[in-house]
């Protein structure tokens, strides 16, 4: 959650830690005219970090190596080449066809909602759900996985939280799609637009404490009031306001702008740009979750 | 009856030889005469000098940077001309010195999915050569057939002069490379040696070949018995009194009623040389001299220093020619050299089709 | 009395205790033993192979042939390549089960 930058620090508070960086030099101030160019790239970036969450590498130091950082890069551009793996997010409709071994010669397709996005790099997941048969069935994919034939993405759009595991409790018309949905295009330019719905959950026993999580897509829970006071025990609100354990989870802001510069020259190179289907006028969709 | 003094010092010795002969055959008899413990090997020199904050201009100090840059010579990579040896089945060649950078998953054409470990080679220079009969261990093993190999010194990482002693820089004087910060012993059969100052590179090794890995192990500190060991422990609850993670027994009683050497207990975990072998080579990326080495549980924290070579495992030996001594370079490589049953990034999808 | 409890699952063929796809497991249903394979499990499973919400199980005979004519539920594919190799270790046919299901998923 914090690892894809959705809470960064302030534009002051990042000047603050480049001076802690380089302390030998101190910078002069920025002219106008760069700081604006400065904005300028910092909102492409802003841009590219939603996007391609997974190029941002895990921000634990012992882990971080900047040549195998950029290695790992170039092989992701590399099938990115190959095959469209396009711009989504928790709660979009999804359809992956990949091929099978063991059904040779046929390709196997799934669509679902994606409840979760999980991992950098080449091990990045995500887990796509749906009720075939009233059967509820979760598949976890890797995006760079080679069988993979392609990622349709067939609805495009974000939901309140940023993660949709409690479907699993929910009642099973909200995990229900077409499995012959046809793609939902928007209009080029537009913003990804948010479904504010509101999941009304089964009754308990339920697979997590969903009470605890702070959801904003649930209806409410009915639970007892003890339930709500045992929460707001083990709750820990002070979290947010935990700078140094942000900017520890965070990769620092020079290196995401070297990151995401690199793969514009190479999106560019091959010609591939972010919103390619995106031409067509908006058709209401005629089968709804 | 007075004696002469080198008769008595010789009946002396005799008696000294007679006691340890039977001695001999007593159990831990290693422990009656313990060879001395030296404290630093034979070879030890100090390496780090105390730094003082020279006060130099920047001017003077990139001088000073381009004076050791002039005395010491330039990378040999070239062969040179007297060297004509050719590979043949039982010889060793050098390892190679390296760094884990990072565990990466790849795939293989059977859609099965691999994890690597990338080993970046660092800029390797040979420093010395030391031939089977001049090379002293630092523990010499009494009643061993005498050395058939040699051992090459080899250097990485290169480093500031200035920050280290003089014996230190004292070692790479004859080789005329500058100071490096890893040093790294290699036995080669005479036969692979090579001259002072000559660089290696990743494409040392081939795809395909089999390697072993020696790194020295994560330092764990001072840890208990199922971490370290493996032990099951008991359980949280149902009585159990004060013991859940403990060790439980440590021996029996009777004739042998004490508590045997080498008895699991909690003990430091880590900080180890382990050696982890046949490790196949998948990929070899040749603009940043890296390895791909199959396995994610090489010893060593990421960024930490391993040492590669040749694997000795009987059936995973190459059987074809390798570069030997080692590879001289000026062929035209492309950027990655990939195994045959890797699937590459590049590549279209993988499909699966009836048989 | 014993008819409207669930299927319980009383014994695994397994070296392990632990059930996997297309395992044979032994279980307690209507006041009788029976056999039948895991098809489905609630268990976190690895990449490519899906997950389902309740744990699925289809009744066989001693020799592998299904009990029932049809199976409703969505099966998945990886059971093709388990249980053909379970076929030829193993001496009974389980195959039979993947002709009457209805889809793959």
């Amino acid at each position: 959650m914090l690892k894809t930058g959705a809470h960064r620090p302030c534009f002051a508070l990042i000047r603050h830690f480049k001076a802690l960086r380089r302390l030998s030099t101190a910078a002069p101030e920025p002219s106008e005219q760069t700081r604006q160019k400065y904005e300028a790239a910092r909102k492409s970036v802003t841009d590219l970090r939603r996007i391609y969450p997974e190029f941002l590498p895990d921000p634990k130091i012992e882990f971080r190596n900047p040549i195998r950082e950029k290695l790992e890069r170039s092989d992701m551009i590399a099938r990115r080449a190959n095959i469209e793996i396009p711009e989504f997010y928790v709660g979009s409709i999804l359809a992956v066809t990949l091929s099978d071994p063991h059904t040779p010669g046929k390709f196997n397709r799934f669509v679902g909602i994606c409840i979760k996005r999980e991992g950098c790099g080449l091990r990045s997941t995500f887990i796509l759900r749906n009720v075939i048969d009233h059967q509820g069935i979760e598949i976890l994919y890797e995006l760079y996985d080679p069988t993979i034939k392609s990622i349709e993405v067939l609805r495009l759009e974000k939901r309140l939280d940023g993660e949709l595991l409690y479907l699993r409790d929910a009642l099973p018309e909200y995990s229900t799609f077409d499995p012959n949905m046809e793609v939902e295009i928007l209009p080029e330019g537009a913003p990804v637009p948010v479904n504010d719905i509101k999941v009304k959950l089964k009754p308990r026993p339920w697979v997590d404490r969903w009470e605890r999580k702070h959801l904003k897509g649930v209806q409410d829970l009915e639970l007892p009031q003890r339930f709500y006071d045992k929460a707001k025990e083990v709750d820990t609100p002070w979290e947010k306001y935990d700078l140094m354990k942000q900017y520890m989870r965070t990769i620092p802001e020079e290196e995401q702008h070297e990151i995401f510069s690199e793969l514009q020259t190479h999106l560019h190179k091959s010609g591939v740009t972010q919103k390619v289907k995106r031409k067509r006028t908006f058709v209401k969709p005629t089968k709804l979750a | 009856m007075a004696l002469a003094l080198s008769t008595t010092v010789k009946l002396l010795e005799d008696k000294l030889l007679s006691l340890t002969i039977s001695c001999m055959s007593v159990r831990e008899r290693h422990k009656l005469n313990p060879p001395p413990k030296l404290r630093n090997p034979t070879w030890f020199t100090q390496k780090n000098r105390v730094s003082f904050t020279d006060p130099l201009t920047t001017e003077n100090q990139e001088f000073l940077k381009e004076v050791v840059q002039d005395q010491c010579n330039n990378i040999s990579s070239e062969k040179p001309k007297d060297l004509d040896v050719v590979w043949r089945p039982g010889l060793q060649r050098t390892g190679v010195i390296a760094r884990k950078i990072g565990i990466y998953p790849m795939w293989l054409k059977n859609g099965k999915k691999i994890s690597t470990t990338l080993l970046q080679v660092l800029d390797n220079q040979v420093i010395k050569y030391y031939t089977p009969e001049s090379y002293n261990p630092p523990r010499p093993r009494a009643g061993r057939v005498s050395n058939r190999k040699g051992c090459l010194l080899l250097g990485a990482e290169q480093g500031d002069p200035s920050e280290f002693t003089r014996e230190y820089c004292g070692i790479f004087k004859d080789s005329g490379v500058i100071p490096k910060k890893t040093l790294a012993r290699f036995f080669v059969s005479p036969d692979a040696a090579l001259p002072p100052g000559t660089s290696i590179s990743a494409l040392h090794f081939c795809v395909g070949n089999y390697v072993d890995v020696r790194g020295l192990t994560i330092d764990r500190g001072f840890q208990g018995v199922m971490k370290r060991h493996g032990f099951k422990g008991m359980p949280a609850s149902h009585g159990v009194t004060k013991t859940h993670r403990r060790g439980g027994n440590i021996g029996g009683g009777g004739e042998k009623g004490r508590v045997w050497p080498g008895t699991k207990m909690p003990g430091h975990m880590g900080n180890r040389y382990r050696i982890l072998r046949a490790l196949k080579i998948w990929r070899i990326n040749t603009k940043y001299n890296v390895l791909y080495v199959s396995g994610q549980n090489i010893p060593g924290a990421t960024n930490s220093i391993v040492y590669i070579y040749d694997t000795k495992v009987v059936t995973k030996r190459h059987t074809e020619p390798v570069p030997f001594p080692t590879y001289w370079g000026g062929e035209e490589v492309p950027e990655n050299i990939y195994d045959k049953e890797l699937h590459e990034f590049g590549e279209p999808s993988i499909v699966f089709k009836e048989q | 009395m014993a008819e409207g409890k669930p299927p319980r699952c009383i014994h695994v063929y397994n070296k392990t205790g632990v059930g996997l796809i297309g395992d044979k497991v032994l279980v307690a249903i209507k006041g009788e033993k029976k056999k039948g394979i895991l098809v489905g499990l609630k268990q976190n499973q690895k990449p490519r192979v899906p997950k389902f919400d309740s744990n699925n199980l289809v009744l066989i005979d001693d020799n592998g042939t299904p009990l029932g004519t049809r199976i409703h539920v969505p099966i998945p594919t990886v059971l093709r390549t388990i249980l053909k190799e379970k076929t030829f270790s193993k001496g009974a046919d389980y195959t039979k089960l993947l002709g009457i299901a209805t889809k793959f998923v």
